[in-house]
Order: C-alpha cells, then structure tokens, then sequence
C-alpha cells in the first residue's frame, strides 16, 4: 500500500500527463473542430500551465538547500569553514529580503537597494565567476594543442585554423583562414553535430517513452 | 645534475602564473590603447541584419533574452545591437526571458538601448512579459496560448490592457523569434517549439563555443545563427558603436598570444623530443 | 547621495571582481569570500523570483477565481517536503507533473526538430556542385554524417568488430575535429566574458577614459 502513494501512484501521473500532452500533439489541429480537439486542447494548456508552475516552485530549492547545508556547518563549528558559511546565510537572507521588498513584480518598497545589490554584488559577482574560466581555457589550449600524435596534429591543425579565423585581425587580412575555417564548419562540424543530433535525439525519444512508461524513475528520487 | 630546466623545457611546460599575466597584458592594452585595427563584417551578421530589415511595419518580434548576469559581459553588446536595429524599424518587440536572473539584464538592456530616444513608447512600442517558468514548456504554453500563461506584463499591468497586445496571442501572430541565450538547451527549444512547430522565422545569437551545436538547426529551421562576439560587427554595420566594437582589438591580441605560444610550444616540444631520441 | 552609492557600489564590484580572478593565483581566504557572497546572492535573489512566479504564475490566478489551481499550488508547497526525512515523497507528485509534461512537450517536437528534419536535411543534399570544393564539402558531409551516426550503435558488438571498426573510426576521427573547432572557439567565449569584466574595471572603477 505504502509503495502505492509513494512510487507508483507518481508513476501513473506521469504518464497520464504525458499521454495527454502528446495526444494533444497527435489529434489537435491547429484550429481545433471536434469538442474532443478543444477539451484535449484546454487540458494539454491547464496541465503545461501547472508545469510551469511547479517549475517556479522549485527555483526555490537553492535556498532551502544551502540552509539545510550551512546552518549544520555553522551549528558543528567545521573549522576553516563555519565563518564563511555564516556569512554566506547573512548574505542570502538580506539578498532575499532586499529582492523581495524590491523586484518589480513584487513591491517597490527597495527599489534602489534592489537595483544596487543586483548590479553591483549578484551581476559582478556572476561575470566574474564565468569570465574567470578564461584563465584556464588559456592554459588548456597552451597545453592540449600539440602534436604528440596524428590525432592531437589533427586535432591541433583545426584549432590553430579556427583561432586564426576568430581572430579579427585575421579575418580582414587574410581572409583564406576565414574560407578555410567556413569549410570546416560548414561540411565537418555541422555534419559531426548533425550526427551526434539525431543519435542524441533517438535516445531522448527512448528515453522519453520508457520514462513515460514508468521504466525510467530516477527523477523519483530515493529508491523507496 | 638534472635539476635545472632548459630554456625550451621552461616554455614547453610554461608556469599558469606566466600565462595568466600575459593574457591579461594582452586584453588589457588594447582596451587602454585602442590598434584601430578594420572592423571585417561577416555574412552571418549581414544575414542577420537582412532578416531585421526584411520585416514589415508593424510586425511583432518576440525578443526572449534568455541569459543571466554571468554572460551578461559576453551576450549583451549584441542583444543591444539587436534591439537597436529593431527599434529603427516600425515593428513590435515582445521582451521576455526564460532566465531567473533575465529580468535584471532586461534592466540593463532598456537603459542601454534608450527606446525613448527612437520615439518608442512602452506598451505601444515595446513591453516586458517577464520571466517566465518552465523553460521548454514554457515556450510551449505561449506558443499555444500566451495570455493563459502569462496574464500580466513586467510591470504589473494585465495584457489585455496593453495597447500592443491586441489580438496578441500565439505564435502565428508573431513575424519573428530571437533569441540571445548561452543554453543549448533554450536555443533548441525555440527551434523545435517555434521554428517546427509554427514556421516562426527563428534567429538566434548563442556563445561561440555553443555555434555547432546549433549548426544543425541552420538554415532549415535557425535561419539567422550567428555568436556574440561578433556583436562589434553587428555595430559596425548598423552605424551604432557600443561595447562589442570595443573588444574586436583586444580579441586580435589574445588571439596572436595564443597562437604565438602555441607555436612557441609546439616548435619546443619537437626539439625536446628530437634530442631526447637521440 | 545616490552618487556616493553607486561609487560604494563600483568599488564593492571592483573589488570583489579581484578577489575572484585571485583564485586563478591560487586559493586564497579573499576568493573564499568572494565565492560564498556570490552564492549567497544568487539563491536569495532565486528565492525572490521564486516568490514573484508563484504568485503571478498561481496565487494570482487563485484570487481571481480558477479554484483549479489550488491543485498545483498545494503540490508545489507539498515539493518542498523533499528535504524531509520520512514524508520526502510527498514531492513527488509535483515532479510528476514537472517530467511527464515536459518529457511529452520536448520529444513529440523532437522527432521533426531533432530527427526527421535532421535527416531529410541530409538526404536532400546534391553532391555535384559548380565549385570542386563544394561538391567535395558534400561527399565528406554525408560520409561524416554517416559514420559518425554509426560510431552511435552500441547496441550490437560485432558492428565495432573488423571493417565496422574502421568506420567507427572514420566517425571517431570526424567528431574530433569538430570538437577542435569547437574548443578553438571555447576560447574567444572566455575573452568575450572576461573582456567585459576588465572593461568595468578599467573605465567604470579605475575611470580610465574610454
């Protein structure tokens, strides 16, 4: 009984908002005619409606997390660790009160706090983070581009071509780097890519089915 | 005895530190000290820009800008450009984003791009929807029905009261989709939801290292692809310079200290291993 | 006033922005700081608009009278029991909903999208063009397009047994080089990432004239 609340009744949703989603993409027109094309219509849009609702809630997850996480990690004094862990919590509750007070769609009652902490902590903060993969893309390239083997000069003779063609200065000087690169791209990567695409796609199709089909649970969770 | 490297053994295995502080060098000059160097415009741009100037008044555009604040540096200057382009014409332009972080860069978008100084008027010229949820699915649900999905703008106010948004209510009604994204996962979502679902004209603007990905997708449902580093070009050509046109020296010069080092080290690896054998 | 704020504020950015590139030195107590701020910020700035979409995408929708939403607004609170120790099923009515629908909307566009339009795509190329290199360009389109579906099947051993192994290789040797194209342009990625962080330190913090 206790496997039917917990597993499988979450298994037959599944499939019964599944299968509903997709006889509304196999039996409804685009003008729908037939009473059953306009009900299966306004149930496939309640049901995608909820989905993204649910979606909403779960943004929310990040902050319960890393509660859950650092208040133990505060409350156990890790050393090295609990100071930073306390900041972080003072960080996330004033960011939380401050965005709530101030987000647009919800009150304007800290506008400027809002705009203030967004551009100058949260947009700084999260270019920085991404742009700092910079440094090591750099020594990537410096250290994965030589010619050990065929494979690696192969390997290096498109990357070399291909950053030379990236390079302004290279496309307006020397624009054979730009036809050859164009080549490339055009006839070996699109049809590499266009390979990994379809076999990529039969699989998410599979995959798809068989998670409709109850055979694929992962996304439950716990195996109880 | 051994303990000393050679000078070719050093730069074939050169330390991070060096590197790192030579490609900031390399970045950082140019900005200071501009090289002037020629603004070559490419087809993908000029593509892009014909399919902008190819609309007829009065068209909607849905503008999803479908990035964060931590591509923001990279993904604006030619989402700027964009709605610059756009804003010339006598179109209509549906903001939205599918981005928790989306509405800030739409903040800082607006404030950018001026509309005002075109003479645009929000709600008659252009409006905000919002960040909407569900990614994928949300594209879906506004493809079929936009207002049961999203039952007010940005700013509050109830779509059915917005001038702009008569008999605004799914795909079809829509001329034209762009997005500027750093997920594979949103640009082919728009390309399944809306270029194949509903023959939506599709543009998309994605990162460079993201540009094969989508290269399937180009020209048959993606029929403008291009990547935001060439964002410099897309203002070149529309005669309005921004911060993209700004980057073009410095990527030229940390383009040259890459391929200079990758020589450098290739040349050193050889000898290395040419004496080694003997 | 507003100016003392924003200058705080660019200084704030400025150093912070510094404190993480230092990490590219090596770890430091700075970094450390600069990276729990960060995540500080963006789940309570989530949190936020986690609260805005539940209450334009839902609560909104309640107040106006569609009682039927009371059902996805309770599983969505219910989704947050997750974290719980004994009742932590209880979320998986929410996600449910979340994976059946969004499985059934991506794939059932996948199959032109992804797959068919993929493959009628190819199958319309004409080999023979005006330009040599072109009609070469298409013969190797189709051969890698091909093979490097080939490399794919796993489903059968023996296929990547003898002359199939050759051609799992021709396809192996394809996607190599579009992944070296593809890293090649993994790097100006970065640049453009990174030059836009030197630009506000240098014009925006330092106040370097542009």
């Amino acid at each position: 009984m206790a496997l039917a609340y917990r597993r499988q009744i979450p298994i037959v949703l599944t499939f019964i908002m599944g299968l509903v989603i997709i006889a509304q993409f196999f039996l409804v027109p685009e003008k729908p005619v037939e009473p059953y094309q306009f009900a299966l219509q306004t149930l496939g849009t309640v049901f995608t409606n909820w989905a993204n609702l649910l979606a909403a809630f779960t943004i929310g997850f990040g902050l319960v997390n890393i509660t859950l996480v650092h208040v133990r990690r505060v409350t156990r004094r890790v050393p090295g660790q609990w100071y930073y862990s306390l900041w972080l919590l003072i960080v996330a509750y004033i960011t939380m009160v401050i965005c709530v007070l101030g987000y647009p769609e919800l009150s304007t009652l800290m506008n400027p706090q809002y705009e203030w902490i967004t551009t100058y902590v949260l947009a700084a903060l999260s270019g920085t983070m991404y742009s700092s993969l910079a440094f090591y893309i750099t020594s990537a390239c410096f250290r994965a581009f030589r010619a050990r083997s065929l494979e690696a000069a192969a390997l290096l003779v498109v990357g070399f071509i291909t950053l030379l063609y990236r390079a302004p200065i290279f496309q307006a000087m020397a624009p054979i780097f730009v036809d050859m690169a164009t080549w490339i791209n055009n006839y070996i990567v699109r049809s590499s890519y266009r390979g990994i695409l379809i076999g990529g796609a039969l699989g998410a199709i599979l995959l798809g089915i068989r998670t409709l089909m109850g055979m694929e649970t992962g996304y439950l969770g716990r195996r109880e | 005895m051994g303990a000393r490297r050679s000078v070719l053994e050093w730069i074939e295995a050169m330390p991070r530190e060096v590197i790192y502080t030579i490609l900031l060098i390399c970045l950082i000059v140019p900005l200071i000290r501009p090289l002037g160097l020629p603004v070559p415009v490419s087809p993908r741009v000029r593509e892009w820009h014909e399919y902008v100037e190819k609309l007829p008044d009065g068209a909607y555009v849905l503008f999803s800008i479908d990035y964060g604040v931590g591509s923001l540096p990279a993904l604006e200057p030619f989402a700027v450009a964009t709605a610059h382009d756009l804003f010339m014409r006598n179109v209509k332009v549906v903001f939205m984003t599918t981005y928790t972080d989306g509405p800030i860069c739409y903040e800082s978008l607006i404030k950018k791009v001026n509309p005002e100084a075109y003479g645009k008027k929000y709600g008659e010229d252009y409006v905000f929807l919002g960040y909407i949820p569900g990614g994928e699915t949300a594209m879906k649900a506004i493809a079929e029905n936009l207002r049961a999905q999203v039952p007010r703008d940005y700013h509050q106010t109830p779509l059915d009261q917005i001038p702009m948004m008569k008999g605004v209510n799914k795909a079809t009604d829509f001329a034209m989709v762009i997005t500027v994204t750093p997920s594979g996962d949103v640009s082919q979502g728009w390309a399944r939801q809306w270029a194949s679902a509903y023959g939506v004209t599709y543009l998309c603007c994605v990162l460079a290292m993201m540009l094969p990905t989508m290269e399937p997708y180009y020209p048959r449902y993606c029929k403008a692809l291009t990547d935001a580093a060439r964002a410099g070009e897309y203002e070149f050509l529309i005669k309005k310079p921004g911060e993209g046109i700004k980057k073009l020296d410095a990527f030229s010069s940390a383009h040259i200290m890459l391929i200079t080092f990758i020589i450098i080290a290739n040349i050193a690896y050889f000898i290395i291993r040419a004496r080694r054998e003997r | 006033m507003a100016d003392i704020w924003t200058e705080i504020g660019i200084w704030v950015a400025a150093l912070l922005t510094i404190f993480i590139y230092s990490f590219a030195y090596r770890d430091n107590p700075a970094f450390k700081f600069a990276e729990h701020t960060y995540v500080g910020a963006a789940v309570g700035y989530s949190f936020a608009i986690a609260l805005s979409s539940i209450k334009k995408y839902g609560i909104d929708y309640l107040m106006k009278g569609e009682v039927i939403y009371i059902i996805p607004v309770i599983l969505g609170f219910l989704m947050y029991f997750r974290y719980h120790r004994t009742l932590y099923w209880l979320y998986r009515y929410g996600i449910a909903i979340v994976v059946g629908v969004g499985i059934a909307a991506s794939f059932t566009r996948a199959i032109d999208a992804d797959f068919l339009g993929q493959v009628s795509e190819t199958a319309s190329i004409v080999i023979s063009s005006p330009d040599p290199w072109a009609t070469l360009g298409n013969i190797v389109f189709l051969v890698s397009v091909a093979t490097t579906l080939y490399y794919f099947i796993f489903t059968f051993p023996t296929l990547h047994a003898g002359a199939g192994k050759r051609i799992a290789d021709i396809g192996r040797w394809f996607m190599m080089l579009a992944f070296g194209y593809s890293f090649a342009q993994t790097a100006l990625t970065r640049y453009n990432l990174m030059i836009g962080r030197l630009m506000f330190l240098l014009f925006d913090w330092l106040k370097l004239p542009r």
